[in-house]
């Protein structure tokens, strides 16, 4: 397998961020921070203002005197679970619907198709601000809210391609042979949207992502004082003139985390189409 | 022609009319006492019964339902729980500044985009294309109101404390009122929305800018030499319009979420912000005004993008 240097240095960040947000718990033991705690004698300079980074806090401290490396570090759990979680709901949801519509046909393929229209128009942040001010806000929320408003545009395309699919030999065999339906959809077309499937995952989890820290910013995800990277960042907007570090850690997780994924969606993508891409940008696809 | 905007309109209409009845089940299917809310936690049972009266709590579901469809008819979404003005007031007030915000991001990320998207296509792999290419990416990589922090961060922070106060503090001046601060404060949002999507332009136009000049007739101009600049702003460019403006109306509701984040960031006084605050007042009938006012405008501007489709595409006027 060949990788250009892009691709593998993107694969190793997101490897690197996997493992500090499976590793979090043994960063707070070895440094002896708690994502929690709040260190207010020596987290806070005199005046009562964050602390920048220095041997014990290596990114700094907040303004309630919490370690920022720490709460980065359990903040990412959040993103990973969102990133995964959300994405592949939103896929395999808009892969059932995708496959019934195009093979269906008829009334339930129109209302279906609408309804995917409907879902892609929707002002999905207004929705998610009306969602949780009556039900509150989660994590589990977050991932359903986001997952409920990605769903259609994997089905749209999944829809498209199973039309053209299902007019192959193949198909037509499975049905001569007496397969009913359920079978055919699963066992007969299943496989063959496969390849759209991985590249709409990967290209999905990025988005979620900062989905996830936007609705954080906006106080609609994770719930304080749990850390997650849009919080911190919302946090970051009072003390932004005197302390840098409260924006630049976070933004750079964020940011490095969601530039990666979307390397890797790319070369992914890429290799998966044959019309794209010349060999030295496909380096993946002998891992595909 | 008449057929297919017929069509448009009626769904439409039903998108609406959807978001009209999610937001009613979510407002009043969800067992919570919204009497409470209005009156108080210390309001006697009595002040609960003469609130829950003057709501209609106390009638059964469906004619809540009905007499809600009624209400919207009227253009009625009911008055704030807190200050008991009427939602459309606070909407009408608000609108002007979320209208402002979005009609610049939008006329500036097009340009943004359709521009970086024309200079990648003419020089592929020109060292500036690459260059674009990455900044883009980073771009879309990015929260929107990441980078709306930044520039407040680098261009409003820095800069002022630097001596160079190229940006205002402070928030908004309504156009009418002052033309030229209304754009002084308006140039970082409008900069952040635009940043936020401008990369998706950028890169559907080079995409289609390069597919469309291998076609014969760019050939054919060619061929019988018109200059190359022509041909990319006259003949490809146009062609590539269609698809663009089919990602602009895709984009209008992601459009609405940037609108609400920027604000948030800005300070702006717009629809947005109104939507936050009212979150943390627990405000039902003001988020769900905002809720259902955007869905309107997100469907209006998708009609709209329809018409102009038809306009624009001759062979859509045909069938």
């Amino acid at each position: 397998m060949r990788m250009d240097r892009t691709t593998f240095a993107a694969c190793a960040t997101i490897a690197v961020i996997v493992l500090v947000a499976a590793l979090a718990p043994v960063m707070a033991a070895v440094t002896g921070h708690g994502a929690t705690q709040q260190f207010l004698d020596i987290g806070l300079s005199a005046s009562g203002v964050p602390v920048p980074p220095n041997h014990t806090f290596l990114f700094g401290t907040d303004g309630l005197g919490r370690d920022v490396l720490v709460r980065i570090a359990y903040g990412s759990r959040v993103s990973v679970t969102v990133g995964l979680l959300a994405s592949a709901l939103a896929v395999l949801f808009g892969a059932l619907v995708g496959i019934a519509a195009a093979w269906a046909g008829g009334m339930v393929d129109a209302v279906l198709s609408r309804t995917m229209d409907a879902f892609l128009a929707f002002p999905f942040i207004v929705l998610a601000l009306a969602l949780v001010a009556v039900i509150g806000s989660s994590l589990a929320v977050s991932i359903i809210v986001i997952a409920s408003f990605s769903w259609a545009s994997v089905a749209r395309v999944v829809r498209s391609q199973v039309l053209s699919i299902r007019e192959h030999e193949y198909v037509l065999a499975a049905r001569a042979i007496g397969a009913n339906h359920v079978r055919i959809m699963v066992v007969t077309i299943l496989p063959n949207v496969a390849p759209t499937l991985i590249v709409y995952t990967t290209l999905l989890i990025p988005g979620a992502i900062v989905t996830e820290a936007t609705l954080s910013f906006l106080g609609l995800s994770v719930t304080p004082p749990a850390p997650s990277w849009g919080n911190m960042l919302a946090d970051a907007m009072r003390y932004y003139r005197v302390a840098w570090w409260l924006v630049l850690f976070p933004a750079g997780a964020v940011v490095v985390t969601t530039l990666a994924c979307n390397v890797v969606g790319d070369r992914v993508r890429d290799a998966f189409d044959p019309r794209r891409g010349s060999t030295e940008r496909t380096g993946l696809r002998t891992a595909a | 022609m008449t057929a297919f905007l017929l069509g448009r309109a009626v769904w439409s209409a039903s998108v609406v009319w959807l978001v009209a009845t999610a937001v009613f089940v979510i407002y009043f299917a969800v067992p919570r006492d919204a009497a409470r809310l209005v009156a108080g936690s210390r309001a006697s049972a009595q002040t609960l019964a003469l609130v829950r009266a003057r709501l209609g709590l106390d009638r059964p579901l469906v004619s809540q339902y009905v007499a809600f469809l009624g209400r919207l008819r009227r253009g009625d979404l009911g008055e704030s729980f807190l200050t008991q003005e009427r939602v459309t007031t606070i909407i009408a007030r608000d609108a002007a500044v979320s209208g402002s915000l979005a009609l610049g991001g939008v006329v500036l990320w097009l340009a943004l985009g359709i521009g970086a998207g024309v200079a990648a296509a003419r020089r592929p792999t020109s060292r500036a294309a690459r260059t674009l290419e990455a900044a883009a990416l980073a771009c879309y990589s990015m929260p929107p109101f990441l980078i709306g922090q930044l520039l407040l961060f680098f261009l409003f922070f820095r800069l002022s404390r630097a001596g160079l106060d190229l940006f205002p503090p402070g928030s908004y001046v309504a156009f009418t009122d002052d033309p030229w601060r209304w754009a002084h404060f308006l140039v970082l949002p409008w900069v952040s929305v635009a940043l936020v999507t401008a990369a998706t332009y950028s890169r559907l136009t080079k995409s289609v800018l390069l597919e469309t000049l291998q076609e014969n007739y760019i050939r054919a101009a060619r061929a019988k030499g018109v200059s190359e600049s022509r041909i990319v702003y006259g003949h490809a460019l146009r062609a590539s319009l269609a698809p663009v403006m089919n990602q602009l109306g895709a984009d209008v509701g992601g459009l609405v979420g940037g609108l609400v984040v920027i604000e948030v960031v800005f300070g702006l006084p717009g629809l947005g912000r109104e939507a936050v605050q009212a979150l943390s007042t627990q405000d039902l009938p003001v988020i769900m005004g905002i809720a259902i006012v955007s869905a309107l405008f997100v469907v209006t501007a998708n009609f709209a993008v329809d018409v102009a489709h038809v306009l624009i595409d001759p062979r859509l006027r045909t069938n």
